[in-house]
């Protein structure tokens, strides 16, 4: 069991929430689906009990926290909002491509 | 006049079977037995009410994060849907049934022990070793892996082989025998059952959020209908600050019960042992205990 994709991914999460509150239009909409994405993503990460060894387990971390990285604290106006995004989806993407593998072992 | 050397040692020699005797004949410390059973069956008892509680806050949050925009038979199902429409599920009952399992079978443990600690202790062994044969089949059935089930089979491998033993050393040296070869089984379930409860604790959260988050969308602008919604959520978050508080307490206990297992061993060597860890554990089980027991009080007055 390892507990960092889920307590990055919870934090991921947590920022996006922020994010939403700062942006409008399009761009929240967007952001509103990605965050009930990443909330389900991180439950279904808790359920299928990951493991550090799994295949895609670093890459999926790794994305993950260049998401986080690139929030920072949410609160702050983020200039390229379209680029994170897709660095949001990308993560988002990730994590469901790791649980599914769980799920299928 | 001193006595001669050899009378001297002679003296010293029966001073030390005399004692040696008593050692092995002083009665087995059925007390700490007893205390150590009684604190891990309120650990297991208190942990299915917990458990409960998550499951019963994951309802909730598909109450109001419904799979899709049309109501069917899957609306409130734990899952999530991929790009292809699969679903993946996040149900935690699984998790919670191996956990509340291992508990059992380390409950039943302890009473199996207590049984064979104290006398006349045949009809309460043959019970207590059917009941943990039966937690551990159980335990084999959950979602636990091959490491908890092998754990569970370690213990159950121990209780089955006390059999009878009428003379009071003989059984403190079977005693012994069993609490050394149930040591790594008892390490192994304890583990197994705290490590996953940091992740339990962020799903607890994270099912919290969820709900808050929709609930901030669906809140109704005044009136009683918006103090009436609001009252909902206050239940919401008062039972899941409950459940963090007694699943961190859970942990503790937990926690401390195998060390708790080598104190009592250590002791049927050393009856001067102080039992500091026995006491540690069952400080921790009355605070489960205080806590759970608030809850319920709390439930009762609504």
């Amino acid at each position: 069991m390892s507990h960092e994709v889920v307590e990055q991914l919870a934090g991921l999460s947590s920022r996006v929430d922020n994010l939403v509150a700062n942006t409008t239009g399009d761009a929240c909409r967007q952001l509103e689906r990605l965050q009930e994405r990443l909330e389900k993503l991180t439950l279904a990460a808790i359920s299928a009990d990951l493991q550090e060894s799994q295949s895609g387990y670093a890459g999926a971390l790794s994305a993950i926290t260049s998401a986080n990285e690139t929030i920072g604290e949410g609160d702050a106006q983020i200039q390229q909002i379209s680029k994170t995004i897709a660095l949001i989806a990308k993560a988002a993407d990730a994590v469901e491509s790791l649980v599914k593998k769980a799920a299928a072992m | 006049m001193r006595p001669a050397p050899i009378d001297r040692l002679r003296a010293t020699a029966l001073l030390a079977i005399t004692f040696g005797i008593a050692a092995c004949g002083a009665p087995i410390p059925s007390g700490r037995f007893v205390a150590f059973a009684d604190a891990t069956r309120t650990i297991a008892n208190d942990s299915v009410a917990t458990y409960g509680h998550v499951v019963d806050l994951e309802r909730t949050y598909m109450l109001y994060n419904p799979n899709g925009d049309k109501l069917n038979e899957a609306s409130f199902a734990p899952r999530i849907l991929d790009d292809s429409g699969r679903p993946l599920t996040f149900n935690f009952e699984p998790q919670l049934a191996f956990r509340s399992a291992a508990l059992d079978v380390l409950a039943d443990y302890a009473d199996a022990l207590h049984a064979f600690a104290t006398k006349d202790y045949q009809q309460d062994l043959d019970a207590a070793t059917q009941s943990l044969g039966a937690s551990v089949g159980r335990l084999a059935a959950t979602a636990g892996g091959a490491s908890a089930a092998q754990a569970g089979g370690v213990l159950a491998t121990v209780i089955n082989g006390l059999g009878r033993a009428e003379i009071e050393h003989l059984r403190r040296s079977t005693l012994r025998d069993a609490m050394d070869k149930a040591q790594p089984g008892v390490d192994t379930l304890a583990g197994l059952i705290a490590g996953d409860n940091t992740e339990i604790m962020i799903a607890v959260r994270t099912l919290r959020k969820g709900i808050l988050r929709k609930a901030n969308s669906l809140r109704p602008a005044t009136g009683i209908t918006r103090i009436s919604f609001d009252g909902a959520i206050q239940g919401v978050i008062v039972e899941s600050e409950d459940t963090l508080t007694q699943l961190d307490a859970m942990n503790a206990a937990v926690a401390k019960i195998p060390r708790a297992h080598a104190d009592i061993r250590h002791s049927l060597d050393d009856s001067a042992s102080t039992m500091e860890q026995l006491r540690a554990l069952i400080a921790e089980a009355k605070r489960l205990n205080k806590s759970y027991q608030s809850t319920v009080s709390s439930d009762e007055r609504k």
